[in-house]
């Protein structure tokens, strides 16, 4: 074997996908040569890089973008009836995604508290409520005080990206509330806070529903449960 | 996959409402996720099809990939290999070599599996994969310059 023969074969053999007569004459040449030796490392340590990298979250504006082109969507009358029933699916959607490896390359996202860019959202306070974010509060501690207690019952896939979901969104409430404490009446900021915290109180809700949906495997029993704390 | 953040926003945004018109064709032949994970993949692989007279140029020149110089520099240490210096070698990598790249090393799929999603054979799988990585190599090792003195090899030989 020389170096021609053998540098094809080198991805297979740090694969560990070759036959052992062909293995052994790999070796056999790479004990030989020096630059097929480092090229076998390189391409080990490249394939060792790859495969550590970890998922990428898509930022907080992506969301609000979604939410608001769902709102805008030609089935925008079902859309809510679809989302509700389904969040569980949006849940597994978002898991599916990452994994898919759309935000694996491709890295230079805008920071998670570009909440300038991102579309207004539907709100979803009730008629008459006069401290909207005491709302949302009071139902995001409601939900994670749920959550927390059965979300061992998600697989660690699931849970990870649904964690790193929620840290991108806390960090876009900790830098909605900042830019308040320094603009006080700043209507964006303001806004920007209230789209976050909705989307916190979204995210928890699908979690919810996925939790729900993994231990009765029942899509209905989800979009009941869901119902009620929606109340 | 794609190599472009603005890019996988929108087909991110696609998937999810494809899914949302879709969903009633859900027959449960295969679980919630994999139905999912797979629209997700046809999404990307329908948006690169798009670009496939580039794929085509781009993926032929590769196939002329010369063999390494014989300098025995320094091996690549795979914690050394910084993040955001992959993150855009990858970027850099031919939409062919790349998708079969990003399957195998970063998500870990099965050579079969890749070749059925692609609609390739298995060898050409394996073959794209250490095409990518030869490439990742130049990049990483010989920074910018790299695989512009390889494609100016190219066309001296062409």
């Amino acid at each position: 074997m020389n170096c021609s023969t053998c540098q094809p074969l080198l991805s297979a053999y740090v694969d560990d996908a070759m036959r052992a007569d062909q293995r052994a004459a790999v070796d056999d040449h790479l004990r030989a040569c020096a630059a097929c030796r480092v090229l076998a490392q390189d391409l080990a340590s490249i394939r060792l890089a790859a495969g550590s990298l970890e998922p990428l979250i898509p930022p907080a504006h992506v969301w609000h973008r979604i939410a608001a082109a769902a709102e805008t969507h030609p089935r925008a009358s079902g859309f809510r009836a679809w989302w509700f029933g389904w969040r569980p699916l949006a849940a597994v959607a978002m898991t599916a995604v990452l994994a898919a490896g759309l935000w694996r390359v491709g890295t230079l996202l805008q920071p998670a508290g570009d909440s300038a860019s991102a579309p207004r959202v539907a709100a979803v306070i009730p008629a008459g409520e006069s401290d909207p974010e005491a709302h949302y509060t009071l139902a995001i501690a409601r939900l994670e005080e749920v959550t927390s207690a059965d979300q061992d019952l998600l697989d660690q896939e699931t849970a990870g990206a649904i964690n790193a979901g929620l840290t991108v969104i806390d960090e876009a409430i900790a830098e909605s509330r900042a830019a308040l404490r320094s603009e006080p009446q700043s209507e964006s900021a303001q806004e920007s806070l209230f789209a976050a915290l909705r989307r916190k109180v979204a995210v928890l809700q699908e979690t919810l529903g996925l939790i729900n949906e993994m231990r009765k495997g029942n899509q209905d029993g989800a979009a009941r449960i869901l119902s009620e704390i929606n109340r | 996959m794609v190599a472009s953040a603005e890019t996988a926003e929108d087909l991110l945004q696609e998937v999810f409402l494809t899914a949302h018109r879709k969903v009633s064709n859900f027959r449960g032949d295969s679980s919630l996720g994999t139905w999912l994970y797979r629209m997700a993949v046809n999404h990307c692989l329908d948006y690169l099809r798009g670009r496939q007279n580039k794929m085509a140029r781009t993926t032929d020149s590769i196939d002329e990939e010369g063999m390494v110089e014989p300098v025995a520099i320094a091996p690549l240490v795979a914690s050394a290999i910084s993040r955001l210096d992959l993150e855009r070698a990858i970027e850099r990598l031919p939409d062919g070599c790349r998708t079969a790249f990003v399957l195998h090393d970063v998500e870990g799929f099965q050579h079969h599996e890749i070749a059925t999603m692609l609609g390739i054979s298995e060898g050409t799988s394996k073959s794209q994969v250490h095409k990518a990585r030869m490439k990742l190599r130049a990049i990483l090792k010989g920074g910018v310059s790299a695989p512009r003195r390889a494609l100016s090899a190219q066309a001296g030989r062409a």
